[in-house]
């Protein structure tokens, strides 16, 4: 193999290896994401439970 | 004046037991109590004071049951006890984010490893090597002593010693490098090995034979030449 060949074989590899990596970042991203939306939720969803709780025990 | 002293103290204490009333009840700034303490506040000028210090109290109260409330988080009703977080799922996603990681490392190391067998000289295939006609480490040898006897016994010329150590230099070359060489450069070698033992005096011959060992020597890279060039040095 020529080192020109060598060099564009090697280009090669990198491109794939970076086309793969950036699938594969999409894809951590959106299950963080979704991790994200679930502790959010159940946030909310506690925090409203207790104001209305609150509320309606002291009579508002 | 005792009589309005005594006024004056019926008022005040009618004020304490609003205030203990209101106090009392679950919510101290939603009650009857606490209407009337505010309205005393508005309206009458003597107990004003009062009245305001009394309300303030009960705020404070108010306020420390509020917290209490939302310290408890859910204001004594239990209605929270069926929020949970969804550890599971979390669980599942924390277990597909290691996985996601994992490949991404795996793709991290094929390419290194790709790139590495790329960068890496390969093998000679042996169906290739099997093609060209080669020696043996024994001949390679068997040249080699006789160049080092003539450069043990010194050399006749400037070019007799030039020519002795090019040869030397590509023989220790094909040694190392597994004991093998193509047969037209052995011929080459074996010719010139003729020219340096003097077995030929004519320069002309001494002057073909180191061109054509020059010109092998270019086909076969910068490495054998940069080793002449040390053993010449």
């Amino acid at each position: 193999m020529t080192p020109a060949e060598e060099a564009k074989r090697i280009e090669e590899i990198y491109n794939e290896a970076i086309v793969k990596l950036d699938v594969l970042a999409q894809e951590r991203e959106k299950l963080i994401k979704e991790r994200e939306n679930i502790i959010h939720g159940y946030i909310k969803e506690l925090e409203d439970k207790k104001v209305a709780a609150i509320r309606k025990s002291l009579g508002l | 004046m005792d009589k309005k002293f005594e006024n004056m103290h019926k008022k005040v204490e009618r004020v304490k037991r609003l205030e203990e009333e209101a106090r009392k009840s679950p919510n101290p700034l939603f009650n009857p109590a606490h209407s009337e303490l505010k309205r005393l506040m508005v309206h009458d000028d003597e107990l004003s004071h009062e009245a305001r210090a009394a309300l303030y109290r009960l705020m404070d109260k108010q306020r420390i049951i509020i917290q209490r409330k939302i310290r408890d988080g859910d204001g004594g009703t239990g209605e929270l006890n069926g929020s949970r977080l969804p550890k599971d799922r979390i669980v599942s996603i924390n277990q597909k984010i290691k996985t996601k990681n994992k490949e991404i490392g795996q793709v991290v190391k094929n390419a290194e490893a790709e790139i590495r067998n790329v960068e890496a000289p390969l093998p000679r295939p042996k169906d290739e090597a099997s093609k060209k006609e080669k020696i043996k480490l024994g001949a390679i040898v068997s040249i080699r002593d006789q160049l080092r006897e003539i450069q043990r016994n010194g050399f006749n010329s400037r070019r007799q010693r030039e020519l002795t150590l090019v040869a030397l230099s590509y023989v220790d070359f094909c040694n190392e490098s597994g004991g093998e060489m193509d047969a037209h450069v052995e011929g080459k070698l074996e010719e010139l090995l003729k020219l340096i033992k003097g077995d030929s005096d004519n320069y002309g011959d001494i002057m073909n034979a180191a061109k054509s060992l020059d010109k092998i020597l270019e086909e076969d890279e910068n490495k054998i030449r940069s080793k002449t060039k040390e053993i010449a040095a």
